[in-house]
């Protein structure tokens, strides 16, 4: 059981690799198409197609045909963010041998998970009310775009650096943390209808009774039930499928293949 | 209901769909309308200054004919007198017109840049941007991206919108392209180099 669960993993970090290095900056270029639409509102100018917005396109309706895999494979932030997360875990088996990590509470996640929204409404409000222009440097992502190009910010991006910084303590106690409570990417994602055969499923029936491994897996700590209010939180990262001793998660089906 | 959440984010991303979609057509709209008052304001103009000429020349052509029949003249020298108005109304506007030219070629000898074409370079996002900047008589009238081997494409083809406003702004002194604010700077850059390059020392 634990071999599936690590070659799950092992084939998700390598997909997660091929990416990072191929196309470390979809994930900004995706949301840059959305920004661009807000900034043509505010200028009071028509929306006009752009190449960022092919990228949002592309992305937005794979997602909704095929679930988040983007975010769970193809993301370097995600992928940046699994790194910090499973290398903070290794360092604190290490040093402190069994002893459990303190992670968040279930409650407590879910909560947190709102906030990208907020996240969200604010970039977009900024470009609406034109204070986005004065904002350059504080974005963090800039900082992480700059540095995957082999670049080093300079002071002008302090603020952009310090978030970063603050972001990777994050990530570091919870696994997925950005992209669950802050990825304002994550939140359009989120947002999409994705179609219901594209999300996770179980046979409830098979599963024995207070099991509950797979939402204890979970990074976002969902109930695998296919179409949810939910539901969109799932970052396609398989692990519940993976978990589950009587493999009775699947995509789309509650049928066991 | 059956996938009711699914159902509920489809009507609500269409919605998003509609009001751009609705945003853009009023925006078309509206900047049809304001086209169509300036060219109808434009014809007007126009039409003014037809009716002004036409009735000029026929004041001219009148009082002519009116002296010529006057002196006894023949109507084969009426013709001739009304062509040679135009021709010296025209060669009055040829004058003037020689007159800005020499203007302009006076100046000539004082341009701050060489013509001619120029390259620069300058760092973008993931390397070096080079540009050809091509100049005539202190304009610059072409600008050209040659190679940009560490830009993403997408982002790129963004920041290459600056150069229309180098372009119509005769400066490099505009704004960047916000999402693609290193490549574009990139390209303000290379063209501030090649600038410098055609400067006249």
């Amino acid at each position: 059981m634990k071999k599936r669960q690590r070659d799950v993993r092992l084939i998700r970090a390598g997909i997660q690799l091929a990416f990072f290095i191929a196309a470390p900056s979809l994930f900004s270029t995706a949301f840059a198409g959305i920004k661009s639409i807000f900034l043509a509102i505010a200028a009071g100018q028509p929306v006009e197609w752009n190449s960022f917005l092919t990228v949002t396109a592309v992305l937005l309706i794979f997602t909704c045909f095929f679930g988040r895999h983007f975010c769970g494979y193809a993301c370097a932030f995600g992928a940046f963010g699994d790194v910090m997360y499973e290398g903070f875990a290794w360092i604190w088996t290490k040093c402190f041998h069994k002893k459990k990590k303190p992670a968040l509470s279930e409650k407590l996640v879910h909560r947190l998970q709102k906030v990208k929204y907020i996240v969200l409404a604010l970039i977009l409000l900024s470009c609406l009310t034109g204070v986005y222009g004065k904002l350059t440097g504080t974005s963090p992502w800039d900082v992480f775009s700059m540095l995957t190009a082999g670049r080093l910010p300079n002071s002008t991006y302090l603020v952009g650096i310090i978030l970063l910084i603050l972001i990777m303590v994050g990530m570091c106690t919870q696994e997925r943390f950005f992209c669950q409570f802050l990825c304002p990417m994550g939140a359009v994602f989120a947002l999409m209808p994705i179609l219901p055969g594209a999300l996770f499923k179980r046979n409830r029936e098979k599963c024995p009774p207070k099991c509950g491994l797979c939402k204890k897996r979970c990074p976002a700590h969902l109930d695998i039930d296919g179409d949810t209010a939910m539901s969109g939180e799932c970052l396609c990262c398989h692990a519940c499928a993976a978990t589950c001793p009587r493999k009775n998660i699947h995509i789309g089906t509650t049928e066991e293949k | 209901m059956k996938n009711q959440n699914f159902y509920m984010r489809v009507i609500s991303v269409l919605l998003v769909i509609m009001a751009v979609l609705f945003y853009n057509s009023s925006m078309k709209a509206e900047e049809n309308e304001k086209e169509i008052a300036a060219l109808t304001d434009k014809v007007d103009t126009l039409q003014n200054q037809q009716s002004e000429l036409l009735s000029a020349l026929e004041t001219i052509y009148t009082s002519r004919v009116q002296n010529q029949t006057a002196s006894a003249a023949d109507t084969a020298a009426d013709s001739d007198t009304t062509d040679s108005v135009s021709t010296d109304s025209a060669s009055a506007d040829n004058s003037e017109a020689d007159n800005n030219t020499t203007d302009d070629t006076t100046t000539d000898s004082d341009y701050v840049y060489k013509d001619g074409t120029y390259t620069g370079e300058a760092e973008g996002y993931g390397g070096t941007i080079q540009v050809e900047v091509t100049l005539a008589g202190d304009e610059i009238t072409s600008i050209n991206v040659v190679s940009a081997p560490g830009e993403d494409s997408a982002y790129l083809s963004q920041a290459e919108s600056v150069i229309n406003s180098v372009i119509s702004a005769q400066s490099t002194d505009v704004d960047t392209v916000s999402g693609a604010t290193f490549s574009s700077t990139g390209i303000l850059n290379a063209v501030d180099e090649a600038l410098g390059k055609a400067e006249n020392k």
